[in-house]
């Protein structure tokens, strides 16, 4: 026994002796991140990316680190610690009547050092025209008379920001699964795909709905001058008697009033209600999207549901992000943690500070106009392209 | 409607909370009259024939007059000079001031009975305590585990304060030592803690926490001078936090820190968060007669882990966090001299632990066809290093009126502490030296039927040493890691003043006595004191 016991003991002591407690295994890496200019930049004549920013962001312990990139159009980042990493940079030049505007981001696991051999791929835009933008989202309401939340004005407006008429025939609007202050439980398949539990289409016309270059449509809640209308709100701060399409619910007929407008189309509508509704506070994030084919049969080919033991009845639907043409995410406030689209799409969401009701909203920022034609920003960052805490102004492109 | 639903099921999991703890009163007295009743059957005796006949610090007397009882080996047990031997106690507590770490609350209240208990059998002894807690700490901030903790640096915090936390907590404690031959004994003592924990507030924490210490060791008297012990224990701590909101579509940022201002922090309306610590250690004791040496080793590990709950997502259930390991080794040395009714009792003491924090790097992966996604560590990174050395002196004087009671007595103290943490990438660091030092003195004054005592503790915090090198400055480094490192590292006295009377109600064996204690602690500006009122029954 007493033998044992120190064995025991001795061997205890051995065990704890094993570790080098005063040189714990510490690791830094460095990464170097190239940025070739694509082909299409150079043929308007850019021919370096130096002195451009980058910013490399943290994504476990939010901080940002900023670089300047080289003549070589090289960025070196020394001595991070290892971790998962979100880089971004853009670039705006203008050649004649031509913007050039490229932006690179992407994803780096820095769990090594990153040679410059092993460049990165980065996605470059050309901007010369654009397609359909989200070009003003209000949804934080108004207060009424009675100091009440009033948010049945709240709207939509989509952009043709090219150069050439558009049809908006194979255009859906789409809302994501989660809002921006919970955890997106899709987050898995970000990279690749977004989930949403609306899309609504515009309504059938033979002709498509075209739309003028520096044209644009308005998907109002409720189609009607808020400020006048017994209905309304005299404190709203918009009149969408003349919007376009109008968001309606068909499950019933005393809640949501069919106003002139015509309705738009509910393909997929997972918490149907008596109306539609986009989070007053922000969270909503929101796309375009264009799907070829047949969209109701995409959509019973592409149901998902949460849980993969037992999973819930209630179903998405899961949408390639090739299939986006412009997203926005909107947040709460600054201190926003959940992405619920991969940055490729929207790097950072935008917010009305002013919170609900304010009676204010989000806005694309005009880059420059051409020939009288507003050309929105469009740099898939959010947080950059849109001025946020405006007054509405639906239908007023200047 | 959704949302209506869920807040339905926060507030009633609330409700559940406060009404668990309100259970738990019940199930806590009713244990308290069983435990009672246990001993009131056995047959005890009064030790002496004066007013208590034992001392009050009881513990103080037994490490006096039996130093390998300082030891921790539950085998020394059977060396107690106390064979039988019962008290009841109820207490009264309140602290207040703004001398404190930033976490602690403005004020505490608290409400304590205890009972604990020796009885010799034969070759058995036998000791057992019992312990109930209820506390209400108001203005909070920054701390959302059950205790304040500042053993570690992986700590859970939100940001608004004013919190109060409402903790129960139960401490059960049994021992027992049997002398196998006249020269071996060995021992076993096992001590569970449960409490559970709630705060008032949004983001409010529910904490359910539970210790379990198990000890085994043995102890061979190879010559009538000589005496070789050894013990092996193990100790588990659990720690299970959900936060949630109660308030319709709100959400909170909730911080979890890494160590010298680094943190992630997540916006929710629900969070969980669990910490996990597996310790084990042994110590080795030697006593030749008048001199007791012992030393020691510990090994800890604790993990953390943090789920977000949505529903369905088992994936989102459990991901690790950090991982914090220990390694402490002590070493001290006592010299006893017991010249007439007098103890003299030297000890010398010294502690190293290190630490080091690591923090894993997790990825959604998918484990399989069905669409079924794990965290998965693919990478786990020393972040962080924590070293404390301790140096302790001590002398104290005992004269006894009796063989368990003490007449008077003095002590003096020297505490020498070294504190220093160190992040890397980006490297930061904290250093603090401290001395410490003691003075008391105590006297029991016996009257008739009754007697007093008065006991006065003077003790000031000299800094020797501090400097700190942070890289960036933000809102936890402003907040909490700089007010908590002036705490630790400043310059301060403190005075405690205990009197206790006592009187018997029961010839030769049972007595009741009234314990008011008030200790103040104060630095240039700030100070805090407290307050304990206890009344106790000695049977």
């Amino acid at each position: 026994m007493k033998l044992r016991l120190i064995y025991i003991v001795i061997l205890l002591l051995i065990y704890a002796c094993s570790e080098d407690w005063s040189n714990p295994s510490i690791n830094t890496h460095n990464i170097k991140i190239e940025f070739a200019i694509p082909d299409v930049a150079i043929k308007e004549g850019l021919e370096t990316y130096e002195g451009i920013n980058v910013q490399l962001y943290n994504t476990r312990k939010d901080y940002t680190i900023n670089a300047i990139t080289d003549s070589n159009g090289e960025v070196d980042f020394k001595e991070l610690e290892p971790g998962f990493y979100q880089y971004n940079t853009s670039y705006e030049e203008e050649r004649g009547d031509v913007l050039i505007s490229l932006n690179g981001s992407g994803n780096i696991e820095v769990l090594d050092d990153i040679s410059e051999k092993n460049d990165l791929e980065v996605t470059f835009e050309q901007i010369k025209g654009g397609n359909f933008v989200i070009r003003e989202f209000y949804y934080s309401g108004s207060k009424t008379v009675a100091g009440k939340s009033y948010s049945s004005d709240q709207y939509i407006e989509v952009y043709n920001n090219s150069p050439e008429s558009l049809n908006a025939n194979k255009i859906y609007l789409v809302e994501l699964e989660s809002y921006g202050y919970t955890p997106n439980y899709w987050s898995y398949m970000q990279a690749d795909s977004i989930v949403v539990k609306m899309i609504w289409a515009l309504p059938e016309s033979s002709e498509g709905h075209i739309i003028a270059p520096g044209d644009g449509f308005i998907m109002a809640r409720d189609a009607l001058n808020h400020r006048s209308d017994p209905n309304g709100n005299p404190n709203s701060p918009v009149d969408l008697g003349n919007a376009d399409f109008e968001f309606w619910s068909d499950k019933t007929t005393t809640g949501d009033i069919d106003h002139e407008a015509p309705n738009m189309i509910d393909k997929l509508w997972t918490y149907k209600g008596s109306d539609i509704a986009f989070h007053t506070r922000g969270g909503s994030a929101i796309a375009i999207v264009e799907i070829p084919g047949n969209v109701d049969e995409y959509i019973n080919n592409n149901l998902v549901a949460k849980g993969a033991i037992t999973p819930s009845s209630r179903l998405f639907c899961k949408i390639p992000n090739e299939y986006v043409v412009d997203a926005v995410e909107v947040l709460w406030d600054d201190d926003e943690t959940y992405k619920r689209m991969d940055i490729s799409l929207d790097s950072r969401g935008t917010y009305v500070a002013a919170k609900s009701p304010s009676g204010l909203c989000v806005r694309r920022k005009i880059r420059r106009f051409i020939e009288g034609r507003a050309i929105y920003q469009d740099t898939n960052n959010s947080y950059e392209d849109f001025d946020h805490d405006v007054v509405p102004q639906p239908g007023i492109y200047k | 409607m959704i949302v209506t639903r869920n807040t339905i099921k926060k507030m009633r999991l609330q409700h559940q909370t406060y009404f668990r703890i309100s259970h738990n009163k019940y199930l806590s007295i009713f244990t308290l009259i069983c435990f009672f009743s246990v001993f009131a059957i056995q047959r005890v005796d009064a030790q002496e024939d004066n007013a208590r006949g034992i001392d009050t610090d009881i513990h103080s007397v037994i490490r006096a007059k039996t130093p390998i009882m300082r030891s921790g080996n539950p085998a020394s047990l059977y060396y107690s000079p106390v064979d039988s031997f019962i008290i009841l106690a109820t207490q009264y507590s309140h602290q207040s001031g703004n001398f404190k770490s930033i976490s602690t609350g403005d004020e505490l209240n608290g409400l304590c009975a205890q009972t604990f208990s020796f009885q010799r059998l034969d070759k058995v002894m036998l000791y057992g305590s019992f312990d109930y807690l209820n506390q209400k700490e108001q203005g909070m901030q920054y701390s959302n585990t059950y205790h304040v903790r500042h053993d570690t640096p992986y700590l859970f915090a939100d940001t608004i304060g004013g919190d109060t936390y409402k903790r129960e907590q139960f401490v059960f404690t049994g021992a027992l030592a049997y002398s196998v031959t006249s020269r071996f004994a060995i021992g076993g003592k096992v001590n569970y803690m449960t409490g559970y924990g709630a705060q008032d507030r949004d983001p409010r924490t529910q904490n359910k926490i539970s210790t379990t210490l198990v000890s085994i060791g043995g102890m061979y008297q190879l010559t009538e001078q000589l005496k070789l012990g050894g013990d092996l224990f193990y100790n588990y701590y659990n720690e299970d936090i959900e936060t949630i909101v109660v308030e319709k579509d709100a959400v909170y940022t909730i911080f979890n820190l890494t160590g010298l201002g680094t943190y992630s922090k997540h916006k929710e309306s629900t969070f969980y968060r669990l910490y996990q610590r597996n310790a084990y250690g042994s110590n080795i004791q030697f006593e030749w007669k008048n001199n007791l040496l012992t030393a020691g080793y510990k090994k800890f590990k604790e993990n953390v882990y943090d789920g977000r709950r949505e529903s369905g997502a088992n994936w989102s259930a459990r991901k690790h966090d950090s991982e914090y390991r220990n390694n402490t080794w002590k070493a001290s040395y006592i010299y006893t001299l017991r010249p007439n009714d007098f103890v003299h009792q030297f000890s010398i003491c010294a502690k190293k632990a290190d630490y080091i924090g690591s923090e894993p790097l997790q990825k959604l992966i998918k484990l399989n066809e069905n669409n079924v996604y794990q965290w998965t560590t693919i990478a786990k990174e020393d972040k962080y290093t924590r070293k404390q050395e301790q140096l302790r002196f001590s002398y104290e004087l005992s004269k006894f009126r009796s063989r368990l009671q003490r007449n008077y007595w003095i002590g003096f103290e020297m505490d020498y502490f070294n504190h220093s943490e160190q992040y890397y990438v980006p490297d930061m660091s904290l250093n603090y030296k401290n001395l410490y030092t003691q003075l008391e003195a105590g006297k029991y004054i016996k009257m008739n039927k009754s007697g007093c005592q008065i006991n006065l503790v003077y003790g000031w915090n000299k800094n020797l040493d501090r400097d700190t090198d942070f890289t960036y400055d933000n809102f936890i480094t402003e907040r909490i890691i700089v007010p908590d490192y002036l705490f630790f590292s400043s310059g301060h006295n403190s005075v405690k003043a205990q009197i206790e009377y006592d009187f018997k109600i029961d010839a030769n064996k049972y007595c009741v006595g009234l314990n008011y204690n008030l200790h103040n602690q104060y630095s240039s500006s700030n100070k805090r004191g407290s307050l304990t009122i206890t009344l106790s029954a000695f049977l």
